[in-house]
């Protein structure tokens, strides 16, 4: 629960910190499960539109393999139990057509 | 060597080019999203945050890429405005640290510019077939430059460098927005380090480095890759071994001898070594994929590069790769500038008109007819092939 809080506080922070969030503002996941937690820990680090740009290049593995490396490598904060709902958020809308 | 074998096959090799224009074109991005930051012209835009932003073809047709007009690339997404009155560079030698400031440098050491391209190491890695992750760069991911600073090693020599001194580590203002993520910190080998051509830039194009070119200093190294230029530099260390942060051993790196280039032998490992060298490569900038040409005799023109060989020549074929034909080449702007080239092309009958361009680098290297795969999607120098229509 803290490391949850800390999350948002520091989505808070990144946003209110970042000096070049300029055109970001209007960049929206598509709709659907795990949306929330994915804008918010991913866009603690970085634009959404990263999310978008690699897309072609992804599936859910792929996703799985990100999302971690962001964890172990990167340091995003992003609880455990909320691992699974980014990654199968991520590749139910942001893969590679099969 | 390794790889003088691997140039000399692939000169020999065949030159029948499948038609790559296919899988390259579909993968360039449809609709192209231009974004202005700050003090700079619309470029277009990749991600927002870290800002990764390219040249686009329009703005790459002058002999030197105007500053508002350069790409953009960062890794993390804290990037300070830079207070030249306060910027201090401080050096950390065998025999001491030292602090210059702007002026300290300018009134210290011998000025000295260098024409240069700055080319990412993953330029055109969206034209990668199979596709790679990563920013999905097209053609833009480059620029030349008047680059004037002062040179890296009057300044090294200043703190004193030892006969132990193995690599040279760099560090910018820019940082992660958590403590956890590994800073952008870079080293190169003392030789490098230590090169003639080796600057710390604070002039890009005779005017201050933009902030978004790395304000108010940064590092030049003609002929490698961008990503040792460290931008908004603020920390160098001399040190007696291989620096060992997440920017040179996990990320930037190729597969161990298989591209040509300097080694950077305290990096190198078995599997993977770090990135060094730019590969010889060419881009038609006078006309996109698909342009329609007008009747009668249209020219083509662009550029040619390499890692500071120099480049020999620059070659067009219409029939796919069976045969090529010279195309003249332009003035030389430095051996680390690019290098102008143009041809005619007889547009007397309507149709649909093919032509590949390939350059050849002094170092005996030529533009590749088959993408080595890279897991990063590195030195994508294939030969351009060009579709277009005579109406």
């Amino acid at each position: 629960m803290r490391k949850h809080a800390l999350a948002f506080a520091l989505t808070l922070c990144a946003f209110a910190a970042s000096p070049s969030r300029a055109g970001e503002e209007n960049i929206r996941l598509k709709e659907g499960v795990g949306r929330d937690v994915t804008t918010a820990r991913c866009a603690v680090c970085h634009s959404l539109d990263y999310i978008s740009m690699v897309a072609p290049v992804m599936n859910r593995a792929a996703w799985e393999k990100s999302v971690r490396k962001m964890i172990d490598v990167f340091g995003a904060p992003v609880a455990e139990q909320e691992v699974s709902s980014i990654v199968e958020y991520l590749g139910q809308h942001y893969a590679a057509p099969q | 060597m390794i790889t003088r074998r691997r140039m000399i096959a692939s000169l020999g090799g065949s030159l029948l080019l499948a038609d790559i224009g296919g899988p390259a074109l579909a993968a360039e991005a449809a609709n192209p999203e231009l974004f202005a930051l700050p003090r700079k012209k619309q470029l277009i835009k990749h991600t927002f945050r870290p800002p990764n932003f390219e040249t686009p073809l329009a703005d790459l047709r002058s002999e030197f890429t105007a500053n508002d007009a350069f790409f953009v690339r960062y890794h993390l997404a804290h990037i300070p405005e830079v207070d030249v009155r306060t910027w201090r560079l401080r050096v950390g030698g065998d025999s001491r640290t030292q602090e210059w400031s702007l002026d300290d440098l300018k009134r210290g050491f011998e000025r000295v510019s260098v024409a240069a391209i700055n080319q990412c190491s993953g330029n055109r890695r969206g034209m990668f077939t199979p596709r790679v992750p990563g920013v999905q760069w097209q053609y833009g991911a480059i620029g030349n430059a008047t680059w004037t600073g002062v040179r890296l090693r009057d300044v090294l020599r200043k703190v004193g460098v030892g006969p132990d001194a193995v690599e040279v580590v760099f560090d910018g203002a820019d940082t992660a927005l958590l403590p956890a993520t590994p800073d952008f910190v870079k080293s190169l080998p003392v030789e490098r380090a230590l090169d003639e051509n080796t600057l710390v830039a604070f002039e890009m194009n005779g005017r201050p480095l933009p902030h978004w070119n790395g304000a108010p200093a940064r590092l030049v190294v003609p002929g490698w890759t961008a990503t040792y230029w460290m931008k908004h530099l603020t920390g160098i260390r001399i040190v007696p071994k291989a620096f060992d942060g997440f920017w040179m051993q996990k990320a930037y790196r190729v597969p161990t001898n298989v591209f040509p280039g300097a080694r950077f032998q305290s990096q190198e490992g078995s599997e993977t070594t770090p990135i060094t060298d730019i590969l010889v490569n060419s881009l038609v900038t006078s006309h996109e994929a698909g342009a329609r040409l007008t009747r009668g005799r249209v020219e083509l023109s662009g550029w040619a590069w390499d890692n500071g060989a120099g480049i020999a020549k620059v070659e067009f074929s219409q029939d796919g790769g069976r045969s090529w034909r010279d195309t003249t080449l332009g003035r030389d702007l430095g051996r680390f500038a690019w290098r102008g080239f143009n041809f005619p092309l007889d547009t007397t009958k309507a149709g649909p008109i093919t032509v590949s361009v390939r350059a050849t680098s002094r170092n005996g290297t030529q533009q590749t007819d088959k993408l080595t795969p890279n897991p990063s999607g590195y030195h994508h120098n294939l030969i351009q092939t060009l579709h277009l229509e005579v109406v």
